[in-house]
């Protein structure tokens, strides 16, 4: 635990935007790990239809936001980084 | 120089537009798809044959001098990342396992946010042109070139047969051309376009395909949703009762398996990115950090947007190709193999002039990705080994260059014997294994040297070393290799890809290694820390 820190502060002392860094990409895993862990403990949940009697499940929504995702946390990332260094 | 380059060209040029229509003729294809596949072709070859002109430096044929902006590099960057896997091997995984395509979509696009926030700003600070000169600057560089050096080639080795093997099957798709025939044309091109052009040339090659490839899948999606009355609920219910497993198919085969399994690819697809070389190379191809971040919101954006696409090309080629016996073999398989569903999709909903269109923007996206990773793996045979290991005193800038293209042709005919080998694999999941090499040796010293100042040279070659041989092992040993192409009954290593297993390992040795190290000789394994 003690290292973690050492590391952050490391890190932060070279690069503002490490500690964001860190932040985006724990956010990231979890939505992914999300994901994926929710096939793992209970794949039925993953494949029940959205509402009943349709086609789309609860996963081809979940997948699709993962995705969405990736582009919001991209974007937030870079625009917060890019504030930060040009101080 | 140029009057020779210009003729050869010119000469592959014609080769290469020649025997497709003479083949074509012969198989009675469609002039529209061909007509629009050698304008493509052809199209990247003169971009080439511009950039060859320009491309004079090493800096030039390696980073395309730093020079390339933001928002270009970014685009090119999403041509890295979309691939035959993306394109075609996707929509073909869909058809064939239903959701499996869809996991492997989500997890792909995890892959490079991630390395945006944790991996490429500290990269930038420490390398040149490779993720080798990165890991130089703090551990003793012989040994951590050639280190580097081999565990670049085999990733880019896994990641191009993926490549070789999708074109392939499209070259025969298109033109009834024999497979190996397809296979040499393309090594033929490959070589070409990476010889002539080098970075300059394949970072404008990704650009136009990577523009390209976008509007063709926003149009095969735009399609296929009209073809639904633009209702989702309503091509996914198609797909369903297509599909012989019916509602059994929205539930991923590859988690069906043990928890380990699914862990293991689950971690593959998200943290591979963050190792692949020619992804990495990338973010030295820009002249600040601040054009990397721009570059890296561009590229997201579009392959994430690419991905998402896949929910509808992929349904849809699984609704409408797949329940359509004109696109199936006697066997009731997609005809041309799997890979070639997107193919199909495009004819069923356009006729032959989408399918041309979208067949050529294939092949291009093919030689634009096959051009980029050759050039990362020629760099690291002249870069890393001949200039600064082999020929440290004689290396010149010039004979730099040679000893590039003379490895670019080595790879290229390389290819082509492994491109035959694993010819009836799906090309999605062959990337797969070349992430979980990455994710063993690359990323761990990746991670390591950015983030733990206590890391030591030796320590990194034991992690390094551990983790490459223990993932390339273990994919012969598991069902990749041992039962997909050797035709074992079973694997004698159950988990595919065995990165759960491989990854830990290689941090841990290099993180053991490197402690008993610094205990036994601590002054003279001290490595500077990372400073800005």
């Amino acid at each position: 635990m003690s290292m973690d820190r050492t590391m952050m502060r490391g890190a932060n002392d070279d690069l503002p935007q490490a500690r964001l860094g860190w932040i985006m990409a724990a956010i990231q895993t979890l939505i992914y790990a999300g994901f994926v862990g929710t096939f793992i403990a209970s794949p039925e949940t993953m494949t029940r239809p959205i509402a009943p009697g349709m086609g789309v499940t609860v996963a081809t929504v979940f997948g699709l936001l993962c995705i969405l995702s990736t582009m919001v946390l991209t974007g937030t990332y870079v625009l917060i980084a890019n504030r930060l260094t040009a101080r | 120089m140029p009057g020779s380059l210009v003729s050869l060209l010119a000469g592959l040029a014609l080769a290469g537009a020649a025997t497709p229509a003479l083949a074509a003729d012969a198989a009675g294809m469609n002039p529209a798809a061909v007509t629009m596949f050698v304008a493509i072709v052809l199209t990247t070859l003169g971009i080439t044959w511009w950039a060859a002109r320009r491309a004079s430096s090493a800096d030039q044929f390696y980073a395309a001098g730093g020079q390339i902006s933001g928002f270009q590099n970014g685009i090119a960057l999403a041509g890295d990342m979309i691939s035959a896997g993306a394109l075609l091997g996707l929509a073909g995984l869909i058809c064939a396992s239903g959701f499996d395509g869809l996991i492997f979509a989500v997890g792909y696009a995890t892959g490079l946010p991630f390395v945006v926030f944790l991996v490429a700003e500290r990269l930038r600070k420490l390398g040149r042109y490779t993720v080798a000169d990165v890991l130089a600057t703090r551990l003793s560089e012989t040994p951590i070139r050639i280190f580097t050096a081999v565990a670049t080639l085999v990733i880019v080795m896994f990641y191009l047969i993926a490549q070789m093997v999708g074109a392939g099957q499209l070259i025969r798709l298109l033109f009834g051309l024999d497979y190996l025939y397809a296979q040499i044309l393309v090594g033929a091109l490959m070589i070409c376009y990476v010889m002539f052009g080098g970075m300059v040339a394949t970072t404008w090659v990704q650009i136009v395909k990577a523009v390209l490839l976008l509007s063709a899948g926003i149009a095969i999606s735009l399609l296929v949703l009209a073809s639904f009355g633009f209702n989702y609920n309503a091509l996914v219910a198609r797909a369903i009762a297509v599909h012989p497993k019916h509602e059994g198919m929205m539930m991923p085969q590859v988690y069906a398996g043990s928890v380990w399994q699914s862990l293991s690819l689950g971690m593959t697809l998200m943290l591979g990115t963050a190792g692949l070389p020619h992804v990495l190379m990338r973010f030295f191809t820009v002249p600040d950090a601040r054009a990397a971040r721009v570059s890296v919101f561009w590229a997201v954006m579009c392959q994430s947007g690419f991905f998402a696409l896949i929910f509808v090309i992929g349904f849809g080629a699984l609704a409408i190709v797949a329940g359509d016996p004109a696109y199936l073999d006697a066997k009731g398989a997609i005809r041309g193999g799997g890979n070639m569903a997107t193919v199909h999709l495009s004819h069923a909903l356009g006729g032959d002039t989408l399918m041309g269109l979208v067949s050529a923007v294939a092949f291009a996206t093919i030689l634009a990705v096959v051009a980029g990773l050759t050039l990362t793996g020629a760099s690291a045979v002249s870069h890393d080994l001949y200039a600064r290991i082999l020929g440290r005193q004689s290396a010149t800038e010039r004979s730099e260059i040679r000893v590039s293209r003379l490895a670019t042709v080595g790879l290229g005919l390389l290819s082509v014997l492994l491109g035959i080998a694993f010819q009836s694999q799906n090309v999605a999941y062959m990337i797969s294994l070349a992430y979980a090499v990455s994710c063993s040796s690359t990323l761990p010293l990746l991670i390591l040297a950015l983030y733990w100042g206590g890391l030591t040279t030796r320590g990194a070659i034991a992690g390094g070393v551990t983790g490459l041989v223990g993932a390339v092992l273990l994919t012969v040993l598991g069902p990749p290799v041992w039962v997909k192409v050797l035709g074992n009954a079973a694997p004698i290593f159950p988990l595919d890809p065995p990165t759960i297993v491989t990854m830990p390992l290689a941090f841990l040795t290099a993180v053991a290694v490197s402690v008993m190290d610094r205990r036994r000789a601590p002054a003279a394994a001290m490595a500077p820390a990372v400073s800005g």
